[in-house]
């Protein structure tokens, strides 16, 4: 009910953006791309280190990514939904994803790969960060929700494991666009490691003057929950340009929410607002045929 | 530091971290170790309940959860027997949430009408000869509570649970083991909120029994509390509560509750048209109570359930004598207890049942003590009922909130599971405590404030007393005290004397 309400709102203001949307991933794509690691590889390695610096404090909820640990309650649900109503299985089950495989691209220390897998999902979760991925390792040690097996963590990009011939029922992608060179061939990767048929979904952080206010004035600056410098908000997507770069990648726009924080439960909730936060869910054209 | 040498004392019971996904008892350990996603500690009605609630709820009904008690728990296949004739003294008023609750998990054997009383009245009255007193009535078809004994509740959630495949570990328990509270703002490395920190449970007999999740309902001397070095704030009233089964004139259906200088004395109804009394009074007062023979006894309740002076006309301010000074302390102590004032149809007092005789057993005294947990979670173990929360029996809500907390600590376990999360971090778990120690927290001190108010020895107090039943009209959080916040379909209606 909720994704098909997020649906509708998405659809509405779809076209009015699209110009506009299309106008600026244009000029964005003109900037050129010179930091990039590899010619393949969207990642910014000056994101990478950024996030490397701050491995140790990945599963410090009271800390700097305490905010993304709130964030599951908000987007691994959405998940949980969004997959259970694509292929079919019932949510209400302790782990619907089962049957599911899944790639998690941009994984950092693991927050939301261990959600994943103890949804019931086989996760393969990826970071060009290896100090990151060492951080998750060690985690998922210790952790208490994980089923044996149903996790594991490769230091690598999207890019390279694509070229391996990987391809998931499930492509996650979760506050990492954001953070990439070049949005528009990110999408493409996310494309290319979807199975036909299977799902794609993205969460991010809108631009709009709200966005600023939160996430980098607010988040940033006063409370101090997100580090400095850790998001610049002209790299910031909104919903259309999103669901036209997928839409250029082949991917169609099924479901998006908005994720708001709430105060009274400290923690991030789905709601119609897509103004700050969001996550939207695309699927891929084709025949779904039989798994793996 | 101290974190480290807690860890490495935990020894062989924490040798396994992982594993419990394998579920069932684990072959491996040398000890007879069994894993379990929730273990309850206390198997009373509290921890029953929310075993219940766990293995009844969706998503939680998939969690492998032990009850661990000192008692072997009421079997399921034992035949029901007959309750004894008269029933025991230890009795719980339960709330229509509360009821509500217990007809859902299945468990409504315990609220069948031949085992329990219904009242679909509460007054409440002070022990000035005016008569002023407050009466409130449920709405609708249901009554406003029911009264049942603590042994019919316990058993039936007992069974049930069983029937709903919680595993039950009865015997001595050597100790519980809980990881300690993180001291001061030194961090070690890799000591993080999710450190192998899984409590677990040592038999006398060398049984062990771990689950990420370790609930404390233990009731009010909680060695889980204690363990994981949680404390509590509080005060001993001192003061007893003597309580007993009595023989009454006639049945009735009103729950009873006066109000005297040196305590409260309630009168409610119980199955086969008998009474129960719970009288707070003084240590002393209490220890002379007990000795009492029956005939004695029941005499000394009725005096002091009587309205003095008999029928008396309504008093007014004016008619005490009472100078402006009266009513600007009557209005002050409103003002203090957060009340508004405001006139009601009036509902006619209602004379309590005679008092006859003690049945069954004789009466016995309890300690009264309030106790409130500082934080109800702490690092995988969980507090709900008495061993969060020890309040005064005068408004009769004690199980109740117990119950409240086993729905809301269920909630925010599926609310982990529906997103994920690990349901024994503390993220998951704060979000309980926070929620349920503010709202018990308000019911404390709304009856602190009512007791204060009847018990202080202060002659300003004493002045505002005599207004007491007004000061108690007022729709404020005292009618919540006295009918519960959860019983929304109470409606109430105070009343000055006719
Ligand atoms: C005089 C009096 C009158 C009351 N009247 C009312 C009333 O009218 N209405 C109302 O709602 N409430 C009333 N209460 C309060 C009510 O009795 C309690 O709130 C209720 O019993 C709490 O239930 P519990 O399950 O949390 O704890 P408990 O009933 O104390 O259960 C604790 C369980 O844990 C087990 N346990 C404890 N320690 C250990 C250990 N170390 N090892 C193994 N097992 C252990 C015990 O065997 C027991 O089964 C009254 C209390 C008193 C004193």
């Amino acid at each position: 009910m909720l994704l098909a309400r997020g649906c509708g709102i998405a659809t509405a203001s779809r076209r009015a953006g699209m110009w506009c949307a299309r106008r600026l991933l244009a000029s964005e794509a003109n900037k050129g791309t010179g930091a990039t690691m590899s010619g393949s590889s969207s990642v910014d390695p000056r994101e990478i280190e950024k996030f490397a610096k701050r491995a140790n404090e990945w599963w410090d909820t009271g800390g700097t990514y305490g905010p993304l640990h709130r964030l599951n309650y908000a987007r691994s649900p959405f998940i949980r939904m969004a997959a259970c109503d694509h292929y079919g299985l019932n949510a209400e089950q302790r782990r619907p994803l089962e049957s599911l495989s899944v790639v998690e691209v941009g994984c950092g220390g693991g927050i939301l790969s261990e959600s994943l897998a103890a949804m019931g999902a086989k996760v393969t979760a990826i970071d060009a960060a290896e100090e990151s991925i060492e951080v998750a390792r060690e985690h998922l040690k210790r952790n208490k929700v994980v089923p044996d097996g149903r996790l594991s963590y490769v230091a690598t990009t999207g890019e390279a494991l694509a070229s391996e011939n990987r391809r998931f029922d499930v492509v996650v992608s979760s506050e990492v666009v954001e953070h990439v060179v070049d949005p528009p061939s990110f999408c493409r990767t996310l494309a290319e490691l979807c199975k036909p048929g299977g799902l794609v979904v993205m969460s991010t952080i809108n631009r709009t003057v709200w966005s600023y206010s939160l996430a980098i004035v607010a988040a940033e600056r006063i409370l101090g929950m997100a580090p400095r410098g850790a998001h610049d908000w002209n790299q910031f997507v909104t919903p259309d340009e999103l669901t036209i770069m997928c839409e250029d990648a082949g991917l169609g726009l099924t479901a998006v929410s908005g994720m708001r924080w709430s105060l009274p439960k400290n923690q991030f909730e789905l709601s119609r607002d897509t103004s700050v936060n969001y996550i939207a869910a695309f699927s891929k054209a084709g025949d779904r045929g039989a798994g793996e | 530091m101290s974190m480290r040498r807690a860890l490495s004392m935990r020894g062989a019971a924490m040798a396994s971290c992982r594993g419990f996904l394998g579920a069932g008892p684990s072959a491996t350990s040398s000890t007879t170790q069994q894993d379990f996603d929730v273990v309850v500690f206390g198997g009373g009605m509290i921890g029953s309940a929310l075993a219940c609630l766990l293995k009844q709820s969706p998503l939680t009904s998939e969690l492998k959860v032990a009850v661990v008690d000192r008692n072997a728990p009421s079997s399921p296949s034992s035949s029901i027997a007959d309750l004894p004739q008269v029933p025991d003294i230890r009795v719980s008023t339960l709330t229509p949430s509360t009821l509500a609750l217990i007809d859902r998990v299945g468990a409504d054997w315990a609220i069948h009408p031949t085992r329990s009383a219904s009242f679909h009245d509460m007054q409440v009255w002070d022990q000035t000869a005016s008569r002023k007193h407050m009466r409130f009535s449920g709405s609708g078809e249901g009554p406003l509570g029911r009264v049942v004994e603590n042994e019919v509740i316990k058993s039936a959630l007992q069974r049930r649970a069983q029937e709903l495949g919680c595993e039950y570990a009865s015997g001595g328990v050597k100790e519980v083991l809980a990881p300690r509270p993180r001291v001061g703002i030194t961090r070690e490395a890799g000591d993080d909120d999710d450190l192998c920190d899984r409590p677990s449970v040592v038999f006398e007999d060398g049984r062990v029994l771990s689950a990420p999740l370790l609930v404390g309902a233990d009731g009010s001397e909680s060695i889980v509390a204690k363990s994981a070095g949680i404390r509590y704030e509080g005060r001993a009233y001192g003061q007893r509560a003597v309580t007993c089964t009595v023989d009454v004139s006639r049945p009735f259906a009103t729950a009873f509750q006066r109000f005297l200088p040196t305590g409260p004395i309630a009168l409610l109804p119980v199955r086969g048209g008998r009474g129960n009394i719970v009288w707070s009074t003084t240590p002393e007062h209490a220890r002379r109570l007990e000795s009492l023979g029956a005939r004695d006894f029941a005499a000394e309740a009725m005096e002091a359930l009587t309205v003095e002076g008999g029928p008396v006309p309504s008093s007014s301010s004016s008619s005490r004598g009472g100078g402006g000074w009266e009513s600007a302390l009557a209005s002050r102590a409103s003002a203090l207890l957060g009340l508004r004032g405001g006139a009601s149809p009036p509902a006619a007092f209602e004379d309590p049942p005679e008092v006859v005789s003690v049945a069954g057993g004789r009466q016995r005294s309890f300690p009264l003590a309030s106790k409130h947990a500082l934080t109800y979670c702490q690092r995988g173990v969980v507090l709900v009922g008495d061993a969060a929360h020890r309040i005064h029996p005068l408004a009769g809500q004690g199980v109740n909130i117990g119950f409240g907390d086993c729905e809301l600590l269920v909630t925010t376990i599926q609310e982990a599971l529906w997103s994920g999360q690990d349901f024994s971090a503390n993220l998951t778990l704060e979000k309980y405590a926070a929620e349920r120690r503010n709202k018990n927290g308000a019911m404390i001190r709304s009856l602190d404030a009512v007791r204060a108010l009847y018990q202080s020895e202060s002659p300003y107090v004493e002045a505002a007393r005599s207004f007491g039943m007004d000061l108690i009209n007022g729709f404020g959080p005292l009618k919540q005290v006295f009918v519960g916040f959860a019983s929304s379909n109470a409606a109430a209606a105070d009343i000055r004397s006719p």
